[in-house]
Protein backbone atom coordinates (compact mmCIF):
# COMPACT_ATOMS: atom_id res chain seq x y z
CA UNK A 1 0.00 0.00 0.00
CA UNK A 2 1.08 3.58 -0.57
CA UNK A 3 1.72 5.66 2.55
CA UNK A 4 1.95 9.41 2.72
CA UNK A 5 4.44 10.46 5.38
CA UNK A 6 6.07 13.67 6.52
CA UNK A 7 9.45 12.04 7.07
CA UNK A 8 9.75 9.87 3.97
CA UNK A 9 7.32 11.45 1.54
CA UNK A 10 5.18 8.98 -0.36
CA UNK A 11 6.40 5.41 0.12
CA UNK A 12 5.19 1.98 -0.94
CA UNK A 13 4.92 -0.37 2.06
CA UNK A 14 4.08 -4.06 1.94
CA UNK A 15 1.12 -5.06 4.13
CA UNK A 16 3.39 -7.61 5.82
CA UNK A 17 5.27 -4.65 7.37
CA UNK A 18 2.21 -3.24 9.10
CA UNK A 19 1.53 -3.96 12.77
CA UNK A 20 -1.83 -3.28 14.46
CA UNK A 21 -1.95 -1.97 18.04
CA UNK A 22 -5.62 -2.56 18.81
CA UNK A 23 -5.46 -0.70 22.14
CA UNK A 24 -3.24 2.07 20.77
CA UNK A 25 -0.23 3.64 22.48
CA UNK A 26 -0.75 5.96 25.48
CA UNK A 27 -1.12 9.48 24.09
CA UNK A 28 -1.79 8.18 20.58
CA UNK A 29 -4.85 6.03 21.19
CA UNK A 30 -6.47 6.91 17.88
CA UNK A 31 -3.53 5.53 15.87
CA UNK A 32 -3.72 1.78 15.48
CA UNK A 33 -1.57 0.80 12.51
CA UNK A 34 2.16 1.35 12.11
CA UNK A 35 4.50 0.40 9.29
CA UNK A 36 7.86 -0.97 10.46
CA UNK A 37 10.76 0.24 8.36
CA UNK A 38 14.44 -0.43 8.96
CA UNK A 39 15.99 2.91 9.83
CA UNK A 40 19.67 2.13 9.29
CA UNK A 41 21.86 -0.26 7.38
CA UNK A 42 23.17 -1.71 10.66
CA UNK A 43 19.62 -2.92 11.49
CA UNK A 44 19.74 -1.48 14.99
CA UNK A 45 16.86 0.97 14.66
CA UNK A 46 13.36 0.79 13.23
CA UNK A 47 11.05 3.56 12.21
CA UNK A 48 7.43 2.97 13.23
CA UNK A 49 5.51 5.16 10.84
CA UNK A 50 1.83 5.71 11.59
CA UNK A 51 -0.39 4.60 8.73
CA UNK A 52 -3.15 6.96 9.86
CA UNK A 53 -1.15 10.11 10.69
CA UNK A 54 1.61 11.09 8.23
CA UNK A 55 3.30 13.24 10.90
CA UNK A 56 3.74 10.54 13.55
CA UNK A 57 6.85 8.38 13.32
CA UNK A 58 8.64 6.72 16.24
CA UNK A 59 12.22 5.50 16.37
CA UNK A 60 12.57 2.12 18.08
CA UNK A 61 15.32 -0.34 18.90
CA UNK A 62 15.61 -3.87 20.29
CA UNK A 63 16.55 -3.35 23.96
CA UNK A 64 18.36 -6.69 23.97
CA UNK A 65 21.02 -5.20 21.68
CA UNK A 66 21.84 -2.62 24.36
CA UNK A 67 21.09 -4.34 27.67
CA UNK A 68 22.13 -7.98 27.85
CA UNK A 69 19.82 -8.96 30.72
CA UNK A 70 16.74 -7.08 29.53
CA UNK A 71 13.55 -9.09 29.82
CA UNK A 72 9.84 -8.35 29.73
CA UNK A 73 7.27 -10.03 31.91
CA UNK A 74 4.19 -10.77 29.81
CA UNK A 75 0.99 -11.53 31.69
CA UNK A 76 -1.38 -14.22 30.37
CA UNK A 77 -3.81 -11.51 29.17
CA UNK A 78 -1.02 -9.86 27.18
CA UNK A 79 -0.32 -13.18 25.43
CA UNK A 80 -4.05 -13.54 24.67
CA UNK A 81 -4.19 -10.04 23.20
CA UNK A 82 -1.22 -10.74 20.95
CA UNK A 83 -2.30 -14.27 20.06
CA UNK A 84 1.02 -15.61 21.34
CA UNK A 85 1.48 -18.94 23.05
CA UNK A 86 4.87 -18.23 24.62
CA UNK A 87 6.41 -14.92 25.66
CA UNK A 88 9.71 -16.12 24.12
CA UNK A 89 8.11 -15.68 20.69
CA UNK A 90 7.44 -11.97 21.20
CA UNK A 91 9.39 -9.30 19.37
CA UNK A 92 10.31 -6.50 21.80
CA UNK A 93 11.11 -2.92 20.83
CA UNK A 94 11.71 0.21 22.92
CA UNK A 95 10.81 3.72 21.75
CA UNK A 96 13.77 6.12 21.50
CA UNK A 97 13.81 9.76 22.63
CA UNK A 98 16.36 12.52 22.96
CA UNK A 99 16.71 14.50 26.19
CA UNK A 100 19.39 17.14 25.73
CA UNK A 101 22.53 15.25 24.78
CA UNK A 102 21.12 11.92 25.96
CA UNK A 103 19.61 9.39 23.59
CA UNK A 104 17.30 7.26 25.71
CA UNK A 105 15.01 4.28 25.26
CA UNK A 106 11.82 3.60 27.18
CA UNK A 107 12.56 0.19 28.67
CA UNK A 108 9.70 0.45 31.17
CA UNK A 109 6.98 0.46 28.52
CA UNK A 110 8.26 -1.60 25.58
CA UNK A 111 6.30 -2.45 22.47
CA UNK A 112 5.65 -6.17 22.25
CA UNK A 113 4.75 -7.68 18.89
CA UNK A 114 3.78 -11.00 17.43
CA UNK A 115 5.51 -11.21 14.07
CA UNK A 116 3.12 -13.86 12.76
CA UNK A 117 -0.17 -12.10 13.50
CA UNK A 118 1.40 -8.61 13.25
CA UNK A 119 -0.40 -7.56 16.39
CA UNK A 120 1.27 -5.39 18.98
CA UNK A 121 0.76 -3.64 22.29
CA UNK A 122 2.68 -1.30 24.55
CA UNK A 123 3.25 -2.77 27.99
CA UNK A 124 2.32 -0.29 30.68
CA UNK A 125 4.57 -1.52 33.48
CA UNK A 126 4.23 -0.32 37.05
CA UNK A 127 6.49 2.34 38.49
CA UNK A 128 8.31 -0.37 40.48
CA UNK A 129 9.60 -1.90 37.24
CA UNK A 130 13.41 -2.24 37.38
CA UNK A 131 13.65 -0.58 33.94
CA UNK A 132 13.60 3.14 33.33
CA UNK A 133 11.42 5.32 31.14
CA UNK A 134 14.64 7.02 30.02
CA UNK A 135 17.34 4.38 29.88
CA UNK A 136 20.54 5.91 28.47
CA UNK A 137 21.57 4.43 25.13
CA UNK A 138 24.15 7.02 24.18
CA UNK A 139 25.39 10.52 24.74
CA UNK A 140 25.80 12.69 21.69
CA UNK A 141 28.34 15.51 21.74
CA UNK A 142 27.22 18.95 20.65
CA UNK A 143 28.71 18.81 17.11
CA UNK A 144 26.88 15.54 16.40
CA UNK A 145 23.57 17.05 17.46
CA UNK A 146 23.42 18.96 14.21
CA UNK A 147 22.24 15.76 12.60
CA UNK A 148 19.99 14.65 15.46
CA UNK A 149 17.81 17.66 16.02
CA UNK B 1 -18.06 13.29 37.42
CA UNK B 2 -20.46 10.69 38.78
CA UNK B 3 -19.81 10.11 42.50
CA UNK B 4 -21.19 6.98 44.22
CA UNK B 5 -20.86 5.80 47.82
CA UNK B 6 -19.89 2.14 48.21
CA UNK B 7 -18.84 -0.10 51.08
CA UNK B 8 -16.30 -2.89 51.28
CA UNK B 9 -17.16 -5.83 48.97
CA UNK B 10 -19.62 -3.76 46.97
CA UNK B 11 -19.21 -3.41 43.24
CA UNK B 12 -19.84 -0.87 40.50
CA UNK B 13 -20.65 -1.95 36.96
CA UNK B 14 -19.36 0.06 34.00
CA UNK B 15 -21.32 -1.05 30.97
CA UNK B 16 -22.04 -4.78 30.76
CA UNK B 17 -18.58 -6.16 31.20
CA UNK B 18 -16.48 -4.05 33.55
CA UNK B 19 -16.75 -4.50 37.33
CA UNK B 20 -14.95 -2.46 39.97
CA UNK B 21 -15.09 -3.90 43.49
CA UNK B 22 -14.08 -2.20 46.75
CA UNK B 23 -11.80 -4.88 48.19
CA UNK B 24 -10.55 -3.05 51.28
CA UNK B 25 -10.60 0.37 52.92
CA UNK B 26 -7.96 1.36 55.47
CA UNK B 27 -7.54 5.00 56.43
CA UNK B 28 -6.93 6.95 53.22
CA UNK B 29 -6.10 3.82 51.23
CA UNK B 30 -8.63 1.94 49.11
CA UNK B 31 -7.96 -1.38 47.39
CA UNK B 32 -9.93 -1.90 44.21
CA UNK B 33 -10.51 -5.05 42.19
CA UNK B 34 -11.17 -4.88 38.45
CA UNK B 35 -12.84 -7.38 36.15
CA UNK B 36 -12.63 -6.33 32.52
CA UNK B 37 -12.33 -7.99 29.11
CA UNK B 38 -8.75 -8.61 27.91
CA UNK B 39 -9.04 -5.83 25.33
CA UNK B 40 -9.72 -3.21 28.04
CA UNK B 41 -6.43 -2.24 29.68
CA UNK B 42 -6.56 -1.07 33.31
CA UNK B 43 -3.73 1.15 34.55
CA UNK B 44 -2.78 3.41 37.43
CA UNK B 45 -3.22 6.88 35.98
CA UNK B 46 0.14 8.28 37.10
CA UNK B 47 1.95 5.33 35.49
CA UNK B 48 -0.06 5.72 32.30
CA UNK B 49 0.55 9.50 32.22
CA UNK B 50 4.31 9.08 32.61
CA UNK B 51 4.34 6.67 29.66
CA UNK B 52 2.10 8.95 27.61
CA UNK B 53 4.50 11.86 28.17
CA UNK B 54 7.50 9.74 27.17
CA UNK B 55 5.64 8.58 24.02
CA UNK B 56 4.95 12.21 23.11
CA UNK B 57 8.63 12.93 23.61
CA UNK B 58 9.55 9.98 21.38
CA UNK B 59 7.18 11.21 18.66
CA UNK B 60 9.03 14.54 18.71
CA UNK B 61 12.35 12.86 17.86
CA UNK B 62 13.67 14.41 14.67
CA UNK B 63 16.84 13.84 12.79
CA UNK B 64 18.85 11.43 10.77
CA UNK B 65 19.99 8.33 12.54
CA UNK B 66 22.84 7.23 10.31
CA UNK B 67 25.00 9.14 12.80
CA UNK B 68 23.53 7.55 15.91
CA UNK B 69 25.98 5.45 17.88
CA UNK B 70 25.26 1.72 17.93
CA UNK B 71 25.39 -0.54 20.98
CA UNK B 72 28.98 -1.65 20.43
CA UNK B 73 30.17 1.95 20.13
CA UNK B 74 29.15 2.71 23.71
CA UNK B 75 31.87 1.78 26.19
CA UNK B 76 30.75 -1.02 28.48
CA UNK B 77 27.45 -1.56 26.73
CA UNK B 78 28.38 -4.49 24.54
CA UNK B 79 25.82 -7.23 24.68
CA UNK B 80 28.26 -10.04 23.73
Amino acid sequence: MRLHTVRFGSVEVDESRIVTFSTGLPGFGNLRRFAMLWADAREIFWWLQSVEDPAICFLATDPGLWVADYAVDLRPEDLVRLGLRRSEDAVVLALVSRHGDRITANLRAPLVLDAASRRGLQLVSAADSPWGLRHDLAHVEAPALAGIA
Amino acid sequence: MLVLSRQRDQTVMIGDEIEVTIVDVRGDRVRLGFKAPAEVPVHRKEVYDAIRRENERAAAFRGEIGRMPGPSEQGGRETA
